[in-house]
């Protein structure tokens, strides 16, 4: 009876077993890491695209130590296998069992599509590091849901342009694989070439991860064309290019493309037969400015190669849920706030000012790369035109 | 001991009835997928287990009670009490069309026929306009019951109409095995020409199980793209008739619980394993082929003969 109306003793014991509670709580709270699913491919086609990107997110990582305002950064990796399949089964994982704060990925726009669902409806931040589906930005925007890469149509669109106007090539053959990136980057490019007066000769769709090319390049011969576009990316662009070489067509026929087609190690893959190929895209690692130069040396230093396109998307990625946590505080808890601190996300990336449009898709310049002989056996992209400046997407349909 | 059996099987179904009040979440989709595979696994004991007909095309059926569910729903048609039907009743048809040049033949033939005819199937869904093609279809939303009270689109109302389909299924192919009808089929499965000889249109009646078999399928398609909102012809291709073939053969051949129990083992190790190593599929060869050379009777066969004469002798 007598501690109840002691308040000197009850003051105390509230203190001695309050304090370390307080204290512990907000310990517990300090220490509880940020989790980042990495829904990537590591085998199958874009496996080289997968571990490209891992690689640059983890660079930007390992420069705050993977710490953001007193909570440290967990990253779980599993391997989509370029399967939509497979990538919503692991995006549900990470979502329900793991219950990360930040999906990261995919690769590939049909995985995206098929990831949308779990990550809109559960109200889970997904930051698409590659996969330029446009829906994702269009009519399937969701608050949740930020691109730090390109959009399918962005360097296809002023590619068709630039095409017809400063290449004046007017009868084109295109090639694509048959899924979600291939029709939209194809439909991109006709919306520009078309409409400058270009012609489509034919249009073919082989099998992603298709292995044999030859009847797509016969067909291609037969219609003579005066440049042929595609889009490839990853182990299907380094078959592609060698075989577009091995059929003679090479120095009959100009290849364009995407950038993709001849990007990072697919570059290295393909070394001579890529020589001559003109692409567009928003970076080359060529690039001729301190942030990308500083990028591709830190990258060199760490990993001991080149960075490619999806390495510095994967950085870029890291950069942005770096900055939008700090600007919370560390605070994932609050949706609506980390979500605006993700739009306003603003740094200086190595492909330029990095910013986001209304729709969660980066404005960015889309350059013409061409594939020289650098000397002493290197092989690069070096950039030849700006094709477009401050791109961005129309985000049609999008009501955010 | 028909009364400890139907015991048995009670508090299996009261035990995976009480899930939803236990977990949720991940585990409460991880044991509906589990259920799904169960029925999907249990159809093809029909064919190769009780009959002896060896099918390397069965996802063909699931996929196209899938792909069925979907289009509906895309097409707008979202009462259940049309979706549901037209799943199964396409499902059968194929299998209806599927089987009847099947059936002509045995053995290697057979495997042969229905992986061929099941890949046809799997190339009109990788081509069709109607499919996404690789992309896959994504279901925005499951079908409506129409009744009050019941909303699919809740993962635990939607995980016990799962749970209701698939013991009324199990019901009634349990009914169905242990039927004259499943009698003649193991009769077939022993001896043809005895079958044959005795007066049985052997068949009519390897026909008919192929029929009922793809229906169970569709059925199981039905659910599983439900449950995904998310079907893409990897669900139908002959890497899928073969992952089912294989939770039958853990499980155990010609047994109604061997099938469940395989496709449990079989989803319960991939998640396991695939979640230390990208490399799942080696560790899990593994255990398939010591399951094959030392467990001819699959799991539920070994637990059998522990049970009556000692593990080595069944």
């Amino acid at each position: 009876m007598s501690w109840a109306v002691n308040p000197n003793r009850s003051t105390l014991a509230i203190f001695v077993v309050g304090l370390p509670m307080v204290l512990m709580s907000w310990a517990g709270y300090a220490a509880e890491p940020v989790k980042l699913g990495l829904v990537l491919p590591y085998s199958a086609v874009y496996a080289s695209l997968g571990n490209d990107i891992t690689n640059g997110l983890e660079l930007a990582l390992s420069e705050v130590n993977y710490q953001v305002a007193g909570r440290p950064i967990v990253v779980l990796k599993q391997d989509s296998q370029v399967s939509p399949k497979v990538g919503l089964q692991i995006t549900k994982k990470f979502i329900q069992q793991d219950k990360v704060d930040f999906l990261v990925g995919p690769v590939a726009s049909h995985v995206a599509n098929a990831m949308r669902k779990a990550a809109h409806d559960s109200k889970t931040f997904m930051i698409i590091a590659n996969a330029g589906s446009v829906v994702l930005t269009r009519e399937l925007c969701s608050p949740y849901i930020f691109r730090t890469s390109f959009s399918n149509w962005q360097p296809n669109y002023p590619m068709g342009i630039w095409m017809a106007r400063e290449e004046g090539i007017k009868r084109v053959a295109i090639l694509a694989p048959n899924y979600a990136a291939g029709r939209q980057m194809m439909e991109a490019f006709k919306e520009g070439f078309l409409a400058n007066g270009g012609e489509i000769l034919s249009e073919q769709y082989p099998a992603l991860g298709e292995s044999d090319f030859q009847p797509y390049l016969t067909n291609i011969a037969q219609g003579n064309p005066e440049a042929v576009f595609v889009f490839f990316s990853g182990a299907d662009a380094v078959k592609f290019v060698r075989q577009y070489a091995q059929a003679g067509l090479k120095d009959q026929i100009p290849l364009y493309g995407s950038g993709f087609l001849v990007e990072g190690k697919v570059l290295s893959a393909q070394g001579q037969a890529a020589v001559g190929i003109k692409t567009a895209l928003h970076w080359a690692d060529t690039m001729d400015n301190p942030v990308s130069k500083k990028f591709v040396r830190d990258y060199k230093a760490k990993f001991g190669e080149i960075p490619s396109l999806f390495s510095l998307q994967g950085y870029d990625t890291g950069h942005m849920i770096i900055q939008a946590l700090e600007a919370t505080g560390g605070d994932t808890s609050d949706k609506m706030r980390l979500r605006r601190a993700l739009e306003d996300v603003r740094f200086e990336s190595p492909r330029g000012p990095f910013k986001l449009s209304r729709s969660h898709n980066p404005i960015q310049n889309i350059y013409i790369r061409e594939v020289v002989n650098a000397g002493y056996g290197v092989i690069e992209n070096q950039i030849i035109a700006v094709a477009a400046e401050a791109l961005e997407d129309p985000g049609t349909g999008c009501d955010l | 001991m028909p009364s400890r059996r139907i015991l048995f099987y009670a508090a299996v179904l009261a035990a995976l009835g009480a899930v939803p009040m236990a977990v949720g979440g991940f585990y409460l989709e991880f044991t509906n997928q589990i259920l799904i595979f169960a029925l999907f696994a249990a159809s093809l004991d029909l064919l190769a287990g009780y009959t002896g007909l060896i099918s390397l095309g069965h996802a063909a059926f699931f996929g196209i009670g899938a792909y069925a569910t979907a289009i509906l729903v895309e097409l707008g048609v979202v009462r259940l009490v049309f979706v549901l039907p037209a799943a199964v009743l396409l499902s059968a048809l194929a299998a209806a069309a599927i089987g009847a040049l099947c059936i002509r033949t045995t053995g290697v033939s057979f495997i042969m026929i229905t992986l061929a005819l099941a890949q046809l199937v799997y190339y009109v869904a990788l081509n069709s306009p109607m499919t996404g093609s690789t992309d896959g279809m994504l279901m925005f939303q499951r079908p409506e019951s129409g009744l009050p009270g019941i909303d699919l689109e809740n993962n635990i109302h939607f995980y016990y109409y799962s749970l209701l389909l698939v013991g009324l299924s199990f019901g009634i192919m349990g009914r169905l095995v242990s039927s004259p009808f499943g009698r003649a089929l193991q009769g077939i499965r022993a001896n043809e020409e005895r079958m044959s000889a005795m007066g049985y249109r052997a068949g009519t009646y390897k026909l008919t199980v192929f029929v009922i078999a793809g229906a169970f399928a569709g059925l199981a398609g039905h659910l599983f793209v439900n449950l995904q909102f998310f079907i893409d012809p990897s669900s139908l291709q002959w890497h899928a008739s073969g992952q089912v073939l294989t939770m039958v053969l853990m499980g155990g051949l010609g047994t109604l619980s061997g099938p469940a129990v395989g496709a449990a083992l079989f989803i319960g190790l991939e998640e396991v394993i695939s979640s230390y190593t990208d490399h799942w599929m080696l560790p899990m060869g593994i255990i398939l082929v010591l399951i094959v050379l030392f467990a001819r009777g699959g799991v539920v066969g070994l637990w059998r003969g522990i049970r009556s004469k000692g593990p080595w002798n069944g």
